[in-house]
């Protein structure tokens, strides 16, 4: 017998009971995380089960997010656009059940041809009624290196497979597994997660049949779209406690990877009602190296930022969407035209997250966090075994940094960048289990931004090779901080990538590609701490003292940045303190507006 | 499982006493298998007293048994409070930072994320030159002299404990080892935890936060049981003294002051013992474990009569890189919260009433409507009849805070949205059976579900048909279920230890070396616990992956005499990938761990088999009126008294089976029977 079945089989009105609604919404998120498992637990890249650099979802036939289990939350959202465009070229040639298609364009799938989109459609009695879908950076699949940070077109990307089929009627296309094959330097790795990913997509397809023959198609569909409706009620409610207006602030990336130019972004929010619009005029031309970000990949950042700044507890689905609108010039780093590269489109979306929340800082005070300083970055290395040269090993360090400080805490330490939230570091010991490497110091690097709360802190690494091979970074904000927030400061210095320290050769690197590195190299990457919230003069003493007791803060610094007086056995000195304090204050009356004006935080 | 009258003329053999949040449980079994129960009030501020007083209660004569098998939650406690001792941490130059970095990552769509505090301040962790490689081989001597001022360093602090967790220290544990000696030099007071004798692993941070755990919690645990042991002896208790372990095995009082952290959610996984042994009995090999207590939902996985043992648990957000029993836990109890959100949706849980306030109608200041509020107004418990009548239950202000807060939001009746509010828990908890089941590739037609736990019989029904399981079985007194899986529980010692190689005929015979090594170790703690040399019991596993995978499979590894034992090794490991993941790879495969399990059987109750009683009419209890279902109105369910219930006895759904601390749902088109031990049994 079925409890539910019986509630819901005689109900054909349009409206569902929210019990059922509540359910169906369950039934399909729970869906999605057994495809993540399924994925998860399979796949064979470092990348895929440390760093969770996939995503799976759900959508409905007129490609609604219905449910998602974000490995990197950034990618789902993006799954619609690589489903839509692939959709004309199949029906054309005909959709039929248990067909998988893969698509890796990179102005659909996010930049990188490596991150492939798999798609199955879900058949209940000859009709589409969803998709299940997934996107994972599969391995490698033939660019003009394994990690290009240097390419001036997307062609030198990546092999690119427009809309084909994997599966035919749930039989391997066994000729594309061989070209994916042929065209990759990890040809197992990568065809591996291309079977790991139908498997999951199956997976999924399956749980959603079951689910909509439980409860009946017309439910199904009724309860969806009651589940959007929700979901940007909720949305919406959030939006209108902004008090409208035009929120714009400025950035500027370090370089786009064949020059090592300032790019300037504009971002601004413009609030109108419940309506957000996130308006990218202003920002550069497309760039000749690739940090160019794919216009659905300027739109999915936008979106998780918007439910960052809304419905950040709320599971995802479109409905959280229908309030925004994104406006991105044509020809414009947040909407390049083909060819331009992409590659590292990833770095340009996450600073969409990053300035949505900092535009809207001020008018949301107290709701806001200060700034978290770094995005991702990456040092990754091609090592050649020394026993044995047809193996090269693969040594990844994606620097953790720190978060902003808040109104009420200090900013987390050594953490991923928002947009890679779910993502793990590989452990030291796991590293030099596997590969020629020996990590020296993986440690706190205790510098961030000074404020009543204090932004967290970032992480040195230090690196030494154990065999030769090359050497490829990406690196941001070595030239320029986001501001601290209401009297807080920006993180005290920059995120900074130095090879062979200590020798002649010493360089400063933030995008390269082609490095080439020997035994005994060293490498050290220290990421920046987060910006601070708040006044530090008016930090608890206490705090400080605490921070001085575990050399967070040095002594100076607790004079000179936070005007606490710390004594020899440890404790605060509370009447030089006071006094101090009152003098610091005395010399720089307008420390808010400073730190905000500097950084042109306008307000139209 | 089976209760009878105190018998004056058997001796008690063996007890088991479980102190939970709210209640301390006790089981005694006597020399024909015969058990007796009893439950006191927990007594936080000195548990030990309340192991006293429920065996007072009980009438139990602490001389004549010659086991005791304690459950104690004080290790999870003093952490969940922060209560452990101050405890220092000595480890490897430019790795003190090793337990604040952690794995770097936070929950999807927040804004802003609070890490965990570390156990161990900054300012209390000590780095000192040393250096091992992955294989072992000193890069670096030991700085001896930079240990000896961080410990006296710590000695000025007067940290109490003193963890030390080196890298690669599970592949040399010299430099460990000699810090060891240099503490109990200089500050012979210092409870030392070394990482390697707490876990031979890899992964720096789960190790250190481990080792961590284990030096923050030992110092309570050892005050704790010295104490009880003591008490006990006064009191003439003169037998072998057992603490469960989360590993669901045993361990001696000695060996847990050096291994405080097995403690830690020992509970659940006496309760999976329980069911695993528990369906073995039956006759049922695949079982799932469902128990629903007042804030959680524990289930967990038995195939072929072996619950699955994992290597690494999260407790508080905090690694604990030791063996424990899978449990998939999520927020769903009888205290769990619903509410309408802005958007008109109604949530139920994660969050809880707990124990204190609990739900509005135990009238202790609750004032959100919860599962168990939900429950009564929907006429599954009678408010009259609550722990047999110990609590009456106040409906009226239960069904108006429904009424108020969650029907009239959502346009419902009380009925519909009582019935709702449980729906919605029920599906949630059918999304952790179906995770763990069909998500592990096992067909849910293959497994029975033991429930247990004050809310398990209440729901069990319900999820079963959820997710296709086609049987259901409630034990006798089912909220005392984990107590009596303690006395189902073995001496354990598990021993495990990174050792990462090709799986090739050129390897194995080190490979095996090891595993010789490790085996002889396990047998060594067993006899040091008192265990017979003819009651000891090795199962030895690799952990094998695909040379590129990272997760890895547990393989039994079979007599080293096998011929061909790589072939075999290989084979086995490839099936047991394509039932967890659906294919096998043509890829070269490496041991990663080597896991050695030594058991020391004990000697264990035997179900009772019960005479029917003569034929006579099935006793109603009474009739309710009960929301099984979101339908316009409520079904007519006959209730029947557990206790008047025989073997061979058959009711049809919509039924309900009453007992002092739970009830058991029987939906309409389900059918319950009582088999020869007093079990019910609904067929779905």
């Amino acid at each position: 017998m079925g409890t539910s079945r019986r509630a819901t089989k005689s109900r054909k009105s349009k409206k569902v009971d929210p019990i059922t609604v509540e359910v169906i919404r369950y039934s399909l998120i729970s869906a999605a995380w057994e495809m993540f498992r399924v994925f998860k637990r399979s796949t064979t890249l470092a990348l895929l089960y440390e760093m969770n650099d996939f995503a799976m979802a759900i959508y409905d036939r007129d490609l609604n997010l219905i449910a998602e289990a974000p490995g990197i939350p950034l990618f789902s959202g993006s799954l619609e656009f690589a489903i839509r465009a692939t959709l004309p070229d199949l029906l054309e040639d005909g959709i039929d059940p248990y067909d998988v298609a893969v698509n890796n364009h990179p102005y659909l799938v996010g930049g990188q041809p490596a991150d492939a989109a798999l798609m199955e459609p879900i058949f209940i009695r000859g009709n589409i009624i969803g998709y299940t879908a997934m996107r994972a950076h599969m391995g490698d699949c033939g660019a003009i290196n394994q990690y290009p940070v240097s390419t001036t077109d997307m062609y030198q990307e990546g092999t690119i497979l427009p809309a084909l089929k994997l599966y035919r009627k749930g039989v391997l296309d066994k000729g594309l597994l061989r070209t994916i094959e042929a065209n990759s330097r990890l040809p197992l790795e990568t065809g591996g997660n291309y079977l790991a990913g139908a498997a999951c997509l199956n997976a999924g397809r399956k749980r959603v049949i079951e689910i909509v023959e439980k409860y009946g198609l017309d439910v199904f569909v009724a309860a969806k779209a009651q589940i959007y409706d929700h979901a940007e009620r909720l949305t919406r409610d959030a939006i209108q406690r902004i008090p409208d207006g035009t929120y714009t602030v400025t950035d500027a990336m370090d370089g786009n990877g064949v020059a090592n130019e300032p790019v300037p972004i504009q971002l601004s929010v413009t609030i109108r009602g419940s309506d957000l619009t996130v308006d990218l005029t202003g920002t550069a031309k497309q760039q000749r190296g690739p940090i160019n970000c794919p216009y659905s990949y300027t739109v999915t950042a936008a979106r998780f930022g918007l439910k960052l700044l809304t419905v950040g507890h709320m599971p995802t689905n479109s409905g959280i969407f229908r309030p925004l609108n994104v406006v991105a010039p044509e020809g414009t780093l947040y909407n390049p035209l083909p060819p331009a590269p992409g590659w590292l489109g990833g770095w340009a979306a996450s600073r969409i997250i990053d300035l949505m929340s900092l535009a809207l800082a001020e008018t949301l005070l107290g709701k806001i966090p200060a700034p978290a300083s770094s995005v991702h970055n990456v040092v990754l290395a091609y090592i050649k075994d020394p026993q044995n040269v047809k193996k090269t090993h693969f040594v990844l360090d994606i620097g953790p940094s720190g978060l902003g400080g808040t109104a009420e805490k200090d900013g987390a330490s050594a953490v991923a960048h928002v947009m890679q939230a779910g993502s793990v570091n590989i452990p030291v010991e796991v590293h030099e289990a596997k590969a020629p490497v020996l990590i020296e110091r993986y440690e706190l690097s205790t510098t961030s931004g000074a404020g009543k709360f204090r932004g967290g802190f970032g992480v040195r690494t230090v690196m030494k090779f154990l065999g030769e091979g090359q050497l490829t970074a990406v690196i941001e904000r070595t030239k320029f901080q986001l501001p601290g927030i209401h009297g807080g400061a920006p993180a005290s210095r920059h995120c900074e990538l130095v090879i062979w320290p200590g020798t002649a050769k010493e360089t400063r690197l933030n995008k390269s590609d082609d490095t080439m590195v020997s035994a005994g190299d060293k490498v050290v990457l220290d990421t920046t701490g987060g910006a601070g919230y708040g006044d530090p003069l008016e930090r608890d003493p206490a705090l400080v003292a605490s921070d001085v007791l575990n050399e967070y803060v040095s002594i100076d610094d607790a004079r000179n940045l936070y005007g606490v007086v710390i004594n020899n056995s440890g404790e605060v000195d509370r009447d030089t303190t006071a006094r101090l304090r009152e003098d610091l204050k005395g010399r720089k009356p307008t420390a808010k507006k400073q730190s905000l004006s500097a950084f042109s935080l306008r307000r139209a | 499982m089976q209760r009878h009258q105190t018998n004056a003329a058997l001796a008690s053999k063996r007890f088991a006493i479980d102190i939970g949040g709210t209640f301390t449980d006790l089981v005694v079994m006597d020399d024909r298998g015969n058990l007796r129960m009893a439950k006191a009030s927990s007594t936080p501020a000195d548990p030990s007293a309340g192991v006293i007083d429920v065996a007072s209660k009980a009438h139990l004569t602490l001389f004549e048994p010659e086991f005791f098998i304690h459950g104690t939650t004080l290790g999870i406690n003093t952490l969940l409070q922060r209560k452990g001792v101050k405890t220092g941490l000595i480890t490897t130059d430019g790795f003190r930072d090793i337990l604040e970095i952690g794995r770097t990552s936070w929950p999807l769509y927040m804004l802003s994320y609070e890490k965990p505090q570390p156990l161990v301040p900054r300012y209390l962790r000590f780095q000192v030159p040393e250096r091992m490689s992955a294989k072992g081989e000193v890069l670096l001597s030991l700085d001896e002299s930079a240990v000896r001022s961080a410990v006296q360093v710590l000695k000025s602090h007067q940290v109490r404990a003193i963890a030390v967790c080196f890298l690669h220290a599970y592949a040399n544990p010299a430099h460990e080892r000699r810090v060891a000696e240099i503490i109990r030099e200089l500050y012979p007071e210092a409870r030392i935890s070394l990482s390697h004798e707490v876990t031979q692993e890899y992964r720096e941070y789960e190790r250190t936060a481990t080792t961590v755990l284990n030096a923050y919690l030992q110092p309570v645990m050892e005050e704790y049981l010295g104490k009880l042991a003591s008490h006990l002896a006064t009191n003439g208790f003169k037998g072998q003294f057992f603490i469960t372990r989360c590993d669901g095995g045993l361990m001696s009082q000695k060996a847990t002051m050096r291994r405080s952290l097995q403690t830690v959610h020992s509970g659940p996984a006496s309760g999976v013992m329980g069911a695993a042994t528990f369906g073995k009995l039956l006759g049922f090999k695949n079982v799932i474990s469902a128990d629903m207590g007042g804030t959680s939902f524990d289930a967990a996985l038995i195939v072929d009569g072996q619950p699955f043992v994992e290597s690494l648990s999260k407790i508080e957000e905090i690694p604990m890189l030791i063996p424990s029993i899978s449990v998939a836990t999520i927020g769903a109890g009888g205290g769990s919260i619903a509410r309408v959100d802005s958007g008109g949706a109604l949530q139920v849980g994660p969050e809880s009433a707990g124990a204190q306030p609990g739900p509005i109608c135990y009238g202790r200041g609750g004032t959100e409507p919860t599962f168990t509020d939900a429950a009564l107004c929907n006429k599954f418990i009678d408010p009259a009849y609550f722990l047999g009548g110990e609590i009456r239950l106040d409906t009226a202000t239960a069904t108006k805070a429904i009424a108020d807060k969650i029907a009239a939001p959502l346009g419902m009746n009380i009925g519909q949205a009582s019935r709702g509010i449980m729906t919605i828990l029920e599906t949630k908890m059918a999304g952790v059976l179906h995770e763990i089941c069909i998500g592990q590739g096992h067909d849910p037609r293959d497994f029975v579900i033991v429930a247990y736990g004050g809310s398990g019989p209440l729901t069990a029904a319900s999820l079963a048909d959820k997710i296709g399981i086609p049987k259901v079985i409630v034990p006798q007194a089912p909220a005392n279920f984990s107590a009596w899986g303690m006395l189902m529980l073995d001496v354990v010692h598990d021993f495990s230890k990174t050792y990462i190689t090709r799986l090739d005929d050129g390897a194995i015979s080190t490979a095996l070396e090891e595993l010789k090594k490790l085996k002889s170790e396990a047998v060594k703690a067993l006899l040091k616990e008192g265990v017979k040399q003819a009651d000891i019991g090795i199962l030895a596993y690799f952990d094998l992956r695909y040379e590129m995978q990272e997760h890895t499979v547990p393989v039994p590894v079979p007599s080293p005499s096998t011929r061909q034992l790589v072939t075999a090794l290989k084979r086995a490991f490839e099936a047991l990938h394509e039932t967890a993941y659906g294919y096998k790879l043509p890829y070269d495969v490496e041991i990663v761990n080597i896991r050695v399990r030594g058991v020391g059987s004990m000697t264990k109750p035997e179900l009772k088999r019960l005479r029917q009683r003569s034929k006579k009419k099935l006793e109603v209890k009474s009739y309710r009126n009960v929301w099984f279902t979101e339908a316009s109105a409520p079904v007519k369910a006959t209730v029947y008294e557990r206790s008047s219930l025989s073997v061979g006895d058959k009711v049809s759904g919509p039924a309900l089976v009453e007992e002092q601390t739970s009830i058991t749902v029987v939906n309409p088109g389900q059918r319950l029977s009582v088999d020869g031990y007093g079990n019910l049994i609904i067929d779905i």
